[in-house]
Order: C-alpha cells, then sequence, then structure tokens
C-alpha cells in the first residue's frame, strides 16, 4: 500500500490517530500531525512512497504539533517534535512542511550511526554514484534537482549514506528543497515535475519542495558504488568548469561535511577512505543548468 | 582535522636538540591512506585526520621505518625531494617533525 492509496480522510485520519508510517528507503518515519499543510504536503509529496503496518517498529516517531497556549490562535505556530525532543524553534503553522522536512533530515543526520552520513546531494547512474557535497547556498539542491529528472537516479539532495565495511550508498530519496531563485529556475527546467507552493520567510527564504522522480521512490532499496565526488559552486555568469581535485582534499572536505565522521572514529575513516579510494574528484563550478547537466553527464564517457 | 601540516603550527612543538632521535608513536594507534603523494593520516587516540604534505609525508614514512637522529631524517627526506642542502627547506623539515610530535605522530627521545 503506498500513500496514494489513501483518501484524504484517511490519511488525515491516520496523522491525527496512530501516525503515518511512511517507508524511506531503509528507514520507517512514523508521522502524527493535526495540521492541514503537513497532510496536504505529505499527499502531494510523498504519493509513492510505502506504508508500514501500524504496528512496525518506527526508526523515527516525529511530530508537527500546533503552537502551545495562545499560540495555537494568535498567529499559529508549528512545533516538530522527534521522541518528545524539539530540534528547532517553532515556525510558523505555513511552514509547517518544511519544518517537517529539515525535522527529518535532523532525524537522519543525528540519529544514525551505522553508516556514515555525509552532508552531499547523491544520484546514481548505471550502478554508479555521484556525490555532491556542498555547503548551503553552493547550489547543490539545483544541481540535483536538474539530474534528478535528466535521467540520474536520486538517491537523495541532502544526505548521503555510506556504508561502513564497503563502497556502497544507500538510497534515502525524499523531496528536494529548492530555495529562492531556483524554485523557478526548476519549475522551467523541469516543467512536468511536481512542487509545493513556495512558502515564504522561512530561516532560509522562500521555500518550495518538488517531487522525487516515481523511479527513485521505486528503486529506494538499491545502493550504488560510489565513482565521482563534485564539488559544485553555483556563481551566476560563469561557464562550467570541471577540474580535478586530488584525493586528500576531497577526503578533508567530505569529512568537514560528515555528520558522524568524529563519532564513527576508525571506521569513519575507513569508510571514508574506501569511498574516496573508488572515486574521481573534482571541483566544479557552474551558472548555466542544461551545460552543467551535460558535463556531468560525460563523466563517465 | 588538519590539511598540509608543513605549512601549519611550524614554531611550536618540542625543539629538540642534536643529540636525541625521533622516534614513532605505537602504530596500533595510527591508520594510513596514501594517494600518490597525499598521505592521511587518522590518529585514533585524538580522533583527528591528518592529510599530511609532501614534506611531512616523507618525514613521517621515515618514522614508521623505525625514525632516527634528526640530520639524518630530515637528509633522507630533502634527498627524496631532490632537494638535499636547501637550508629553507632543511628549517621547515626540522619545524614539520616538531609539529608532528605536536599532533601525536612522533616523539622525540633526548639521548
Amino acid at each position: 500500500m503506498i500513500v496514494a492509496d489513501l483518501s484524504p480522510e484517511e490519511l488525515r485520519g491516520r496523522l491525527g490517530g496512530a501516525g503515518l508510517s511512511l517507508r524511506v528507503g531503509a528507514y520507517l518515519f512514523r508521522i502524527h500531525s493535526p495540521l492541514e499543510p503537513v497532510a496536504r504536503g505529505l499527499a502531494l509529496m510523498y504519493p509513492d512512497y510505502p506504508l508500514a503496518p501500524e504496528g512496525e517498529f518506527a526508526d523515527f516517531p516525529v511530530r508537527v504539533m500546533p503552537g502551545r497556549f495562545l499560540r495555537r490562535w494568535l498567529q499559529p505556530q508549528a512545533r516538530f517534535l522527534a521522541n518528545g525532543h524539539l530540534p528547532f524553534k517553532p515556525m510558523p503553522t505555513c511552514q509547517a512542511l518544511p519544518l517537517l522536512e529539515w525535522g527529518l533530515n535532523w532525524c537522519v543526520s543525528n540519529k544514525v550511526f551505522d553508516r556514515l552520513v555525509i552532508h552531499s546531494a547523491v544520484l546514481e547512474r548505471k550502478g554508479l554514484a555521484l556525490l555532491l557535497p556542498g555547503s548551503p547556498g553552493a547550489g547543490k539542491s539545483t544541481l540535483c534537482a536538474a539530474l534528478a529528472y535528466s535521467g540520474w537516479r536520486l538517491l537523495s539532495d541532502e544526505l548521503t549514506l555510506a556504508d561502513l565495511g564497503v563502497p556502497r550508498v544507500y538510497p534515502l530519496p525524499r523531496p528536494i528543497s529548492l530555495k529562492n531563485r531556483s524554485i523557478g529556475i526548476l519549475k522551467e527546467y523541469a516543467p512536468g515535475a511536481v512542487c509545493s507552493e513556495p512558502v515564504h520567510d522561512t530561516s532560509k527564504g522562500s521555500v518550495a519542495l518538488m517531487r522525487a522522480p516515481a523511479d527513485s521512490v521505486a528503486r529506494a532499496l538499491e545502493p550504488a558504488l560510489p565513482r565521482w565526488v563534485v564539488f559544485p559552486r553555483y556563481v551566476a555568469g560563469a561557464s562550467s568548469d570541471l577540474r580535478p581535485l586530488s584525493r586528500g582534499i576531497a577526503f578533508m572536505r567530505l569529512a568537514e561535511q560528515g555528520f558522524n565522521y568524529g563519532l564513527l572514529g576508525r571506521a569513519g575513516f575507513d569508510a571514508l577512505s574506501d569511498l574516496v579510494d573508488g572515486c574521481d574528484c573534482h571541483e566544479f563550478r557552474y551558472s548555466r543548468l542544461e551545460e552543467a547537466v551535460a558535463l556531468l553527464g560525460a563523466l563517465d564517457g | 582535522m588538519s590539511q598540509g601540516m608543513a605549512q601549519r603550527g611550524a614554531s611550536s612543538g618540542p625543539m629538540p636538540g642534536s643529540a636525541g632521535v625521533w622516534l614513532p608513536v605505537a602504530p596500533e594507534g595510527l591508520h594510513v591512506r596514501r594517494w600518490g603523494q597525499e598521505c592521511l593520516v587518522f590518529h585514533e587516540p585524538s580522533g583527528e585526520t591528518h592529510l599530511l604534505s609532501p614534506l611531512a609525508a616523507l618525514l613521517f614514512q621515515g618514522l614508521i621505518a623505525g625514525g632516527g637522529p634528526e640530520m639524518a631524517m630530515v637528509d633522507g627526506a630533502l634527498r627524496a625531494l631532490d632537494c638535499a642542502g636547501d637550508g629553507e627547506l632543511e628549517a621547515l623539515a626540522r619545524q614539520t617533525l616538531a609539529h608532528l610530535a605536536k599532533i601525536g605522530l612522533a616523539r622525540y627521545c633526548a639521548r
């Protein structure tokens, strides 16, 4: 059974009752929320995702709840709770969907210890994975969204999950988070993609979500072999420029983007070394998406 | 994490006399990965990862091979770089040894 099999009433019923048990890759998220933007957002962004039985163990039980006391009525707020923990400040109710997405990212990046979790988009083609690590604002999600709608399989726009024993990365395909100008750029680039209405004035500016391609969701348990690490940087007006980067420097930059690299100790060092060992590493400056997609498409050529 | 150690923090660390020897630290806490001239070292006791410069990598290699008197270690590294007799690099190599000790990758034993 998938989310799209539920009527809007059934979806709201689960969210307000026992929870919506959503399977994303290897993880089970159980989501509770009485908030309308969450129900609408999940119906729009997660229609193809499998549902798990109610009693099954959830890796991440989460809630997006209304504000407390007067905040239920006066400038209503939404609060994200993971296992009773409140990792973010409450946000306006209209921002509940991005809040849920950030919260789900928080769960994986802070609570997964059996895999190396790197702040990096990751896509796959012919079994080979392309990692796009980058600091916020580097243009990682924009490029990832364009590639996901140009023949690459989306594994994640935000979190790379690397095996600790063998060089392999696992999917966690969820909606791609687009910000500010990239929302319009991607709507033009991939007019067939389903996007949520932009939510304005968040801490990251305007935010919209782009639905993960159905094929990526259907293949959410298929790992890939890391083959390329590309550090993108969007520079307005620049022509695309792909330059080799040494493995040592790529390692250090990836380690900086590793949420749990420091906690994993030697296991993290070995996993990241093995990952980098099998990859060609590059720095990539770009501005035009078509040009960037073509250049990255030729990596294996 | 540290990168390019030969260029960083070189003024601090032990200032050995000429009579002592440089020795490796316990190898079980060190994990090394090499890519060409690049040498990456994970120092388990501190949890730190270091990307060594080519000069530091050569000195570290000398330590792993058993270490030795400072002059011999510096000469060996400079010869490998085809820079024997370069006074500036020699000073840098001595500072690099001191820095390797500071981050736990070498130890100095005065005789």
